[in-house]
């Protein structure tokens, strides 16, 4: 398709006049769950996040945009450290991690922890290989809970949580890739959910999933925020304007623009930003 | 469609279609030659693969065929030993134990088998041998205990009834007939007359039996012993100067046994290697340096794998020529298959499922034994069981290490000291086959076709398992 050519062209052409209008949202300390301070990533020489800050709102939605490559996937891995998993990958900067105060990032943090704080949703959903009520309590098995009533209705509030109980009821010991691929989504969802994070993140959670269970998953993600942080990425603007209330703007390992959500799409401040919300690049 | 055709084919430019397909009008001829033209190198190669693979099977069926007419029949034939394994001796007549009327102490009769004489005519003319049909004779020769229907015969000589020979195991006395161009011996009936010491009863009647005259010499026959004889096929059967009586069973055993120390061995080692390389391993110049080394030592041929474990197990740790040895060896022949079959395996499973596993807070050892070796399993199994099949049929390191060709006896168990098999001699079922076909009787290219045909069966078998467990794990897995 034309589209991405012209978006690699615009990549190449618009490198050196990026202008960052940064974090145009002032928010109250209290009111934040996680801070980012000046992050920055590096894979081995690949710096693919650049000097990042903006605060993620308590018990809001965060979603990061932008095009392909910019960054915003590889920023939200740095939220449960993922990227330890990872030879040559190096962190610098602070997430810092409301209202303790502790840093994510920090080295003496055990990566374990984070993840057990800050669970996560992938692009593909990806239910385990088991039952369905073997995924849902995996995160409650590995962390030593062998107690089976209550187990069972941390399942049942994690699957009920997800919008997913009412169709698994009956069939929790069936394998879970009988399921479809909104349904297993949701299964992954209710995986997230059982362990009681305080931050989810999403990473394209419905990329790869029809407009319907799009639509389920969306709705899920409403209801979720009123007791959950969420930070989401996305390629579809008509999603982030949907479910997020504040929208960061990435491109090309930078933060261009943070703003509410309503702000940032009825009147940006950066072109780079109206461009790419108006789909003439991206 | 069909009017297109007809008219392509009446003008002389345009490209006949081919019968299978039908192009529309709207198409040119030129892109219709051009397809053609494209399609004669797939048909060419479709035809070219077909043939070398129908070759390539019928070898293989030639091959086979070859084996199984060689040695197919032994795998049922046996011989007939008594309680303690043993087979005739030569001053005993094997046969059957006939009884006629009520009177269990007399009128018992030993029947002996038709055999063919093999050599009739180089001991007599064909006029000797002619004038003699229908006679009693006397062969000389050592009569098989076995399921032969055939005899060497050392003379062959009219019988006196007056003063007939000893009657033992190698003298058949009969009458000789022609059938077929062959010569045939039916054995008269011998009437027996039981030992004071050793009546016979109702439940000897129909038995195969060896039965000892000493020195009689006028029927009714006294016995001098009476044993009862029973059949032992070729895989019960220990090894033995004859041909006929030897049989696979300590090769068999010595093979399952040592398999089951090279399976402790490779098996736990193996799957513990890969998956440190896989995902505890940092991926440095150490790594990539053992990463290679086991590449390599998967190809090190097996006859150096044999001289290393002499020097090692052999003589160093003083291990001596033993299954313990042989498992050792094959255990570490086989290591290097069983890492790579690891982690092959572990790279089928994809990294998003290893990150759900960490995004739920699981630990390495956790993700690896929740989902990294339950997931790879089939994969590990196939591998094991490759390497296992390969550790089956081989010859050279054990030969190396000194593995015995003639076993008689099975290693000893007991439950005071239940591995102490480990320690004894031992042969395997290719140095049995090695063995046979080493010798210069010829009866023994039976016995080696024979055990080769177990040997695949067996590995045909463990290839089989490993098939079917593939999968029905891999039935339970999908992503």
């Amino acid at each position: 398709m034309p589209i991405t050519t012209s978006e690699s062209n615009n990549a190449e052409s618009k490198k050196p006049d990026i202008k960052v209008s940064g974090s145009l949202v002032s928010m109250d300390p209290s009111k934040t769950k996680a801070d980012v301070q000046n992050l920055n990533f590096w894979y081995g020489e690949n710096n693919a996040v650049k000097n990042l800050t903006i605060p993620v709102a308590d018990r809001k939605v965060t979603a990061l945009i932008g095009p392909s490559g910019c960054g915003k996937s590889t920023f939200l891995r740095c939220f449960n450290r993922m990227h330890d998993l990872y030879p040559n990958t190096r962190y610098e900067g602070q997430i810092i991690l409301q209202p303790h105060g502790l840093d994510l990032l920090s080295k003496a943090v055990d990566p374990l922890e984070v993840r057990m704080r800050v669970s996560m949703v992938f692009q593909k959903p990806n239910p385990f290989p088991k039952s369905i009520f073997e995924n849902v309590a995996y995160g409650l098995r590995i962390r030593g809970v062998c107690d089976k009533a209550f187990i069972a209705e941390k399942v049942e509030t994690a699957l009920k949580g997800a919008a997913l109980w009412e169709e698994t009821k009956n069939r929790l010991q069936r394998p879970a890739f009988n399921l479809s691929g909104g349904q297993q989504q949701r299964l992954c969802i209710a995986r997230a959910l059982a362990v009681e994070p305080e931050i989810v993140l999403f990473d394209e959670p419905t990329s790869a999933l029809d407009p319907i269970a799009t639509g389920k998953i969306e709705d899920l993600i409403d209801v979720l925020k009123e007791r959950l942080t969420i930070v989401i990425v996305t390629h579809n603007m008509q999603q982030a304007s949907r479910v997020s209330d504040y929208t960061a703007f990435m491109y090309l390992g930078q933060l261009v623009e943070f703003n509410e959500t309503q702000k940032m799409f009825v009147s940006p401040t950066n072109p780079l930003t109206e461009q790419y919300i108006t789909g003439s690049f991206g | 469609m069909v009017a297109d055709n007809q008219s392509n084919s009446k003008n002389p430019d345009s490209v006949p279609a081919a019968p299978s397909a039908t192009y529309s009008a709207g198409i040119s001829p030129e892109i219709i030659a051009g397809l053609h033209r494209r399609k004669r190198w797939d048909r060419a190669f479709s035809t070219c693969g077909f043939l070398l693979v129908m070759g390539a099977l019928s070898v293989l069926a030639m091959l086979f065929g070859q084996l199984v007419y060689e040695g197919g029949g032994r795998l049922f034939r046996g011989h007939f030993v008594n309680d303690e394994g043993f087979s005739p001796k030569i001053n005993e007549i094997a046969g059957i134990l006939q009884h006629s009327g009520d009177d269990f102490a007399s009128n018992w009769e030993l029947a002996q088998r038709p055999l063919t004489i093999a050599n009739a005519s180089e001991r007599l003319t064909a006029e000797e041998l002619t004038s003699l049909i229908g006679k009693k004779v006397i062969v000389d020769g050592d009569v098989p205990s076995t399921g032969l229907s055939e005899m060497e015969s050392n003379t062959i000589a009219a019988s006196d009834e007056e003063s007939p020979k000893k009657y033992s195991k190698v003298s058949l006395h009969g009458t000789l007939s022609q059938s077929g161009g062959s010569w045939v011996v039916t054995p008269s009936p011998l009437a027996i007359l039981p030992a004071e010491g050793q009546p016979l009863d109702k439940s000897w009647v129909g038995n195969q039996v060896a039965v000892g005259f000493g020195l009689a010499k006028s029927l009714p026959l006294k016995t001098k012993s009476i044993e009862k004889l029973s059949f032992q096929n070729f895989f019960a059967s220990k090894p033995s100067s004859k041909a006929e009586e030897a049989g696979i069973l300590t090769a068999l055993v010595g093979s399952v046994l040592v398999v089951v120390v090279t399976m402790c061995l490779a098996i736990p080692l193996g799957i513990a290697a890969g998956v440190w390389l896989e995902e505890y391993a940092k991926k440095n110049w150490l790594t990539a340096l053992i990463e290679i080394n086991i590449a390599n030592l998967a190809g090190v041929p097996s006859i150096v794998w044999g001289l290393m474990a002499l020097g090692i197990f052999v003589y160093f740790l003083d291990l001596g020529r033993s299954i313990l040895t042989a498992g050792l060896t094959l255990g570490l022949l086989v290591l290097p298959i069983v890492i790579m079959a690891t982690r092959e395996a572990i790279r089928t499973i994809p990294s998003h499922i290893r990150e759900a596993s960490y995004a739920c807070g699981a630990t390495k050892w956790q993700t690896v034994r929740h989902h990294v070796i339950p997931y790879s399993m089939g994969g590990i199994l196939t591998g094991t069981i490759i390497g296992l099949s390969r550790a089956i049929g081989e010859t050279a390191p054990l030969i190396t290490i000194g593995a015995l060709t003639f076993v008689t006896s099975l290693p000893a168990f007991s439950w005071s000291n239940p591995f102490a098999w480990l320690n004894s001699g031992f042969t395997v079922m290719p140095i049995q086959i090695f063995g046979w076909v080493s010798r210069p009787q010829e009866d023994f290219r039976e016995n080696a076709a024979a055990a080769s045909i177990v040997l695949l069966a067996l590995t045909l078998a463990l290839n089989t398992t490993a098939i079917y467990f593939r999968n029905q794990l891999r039935k339970k897995i999908k992503w």
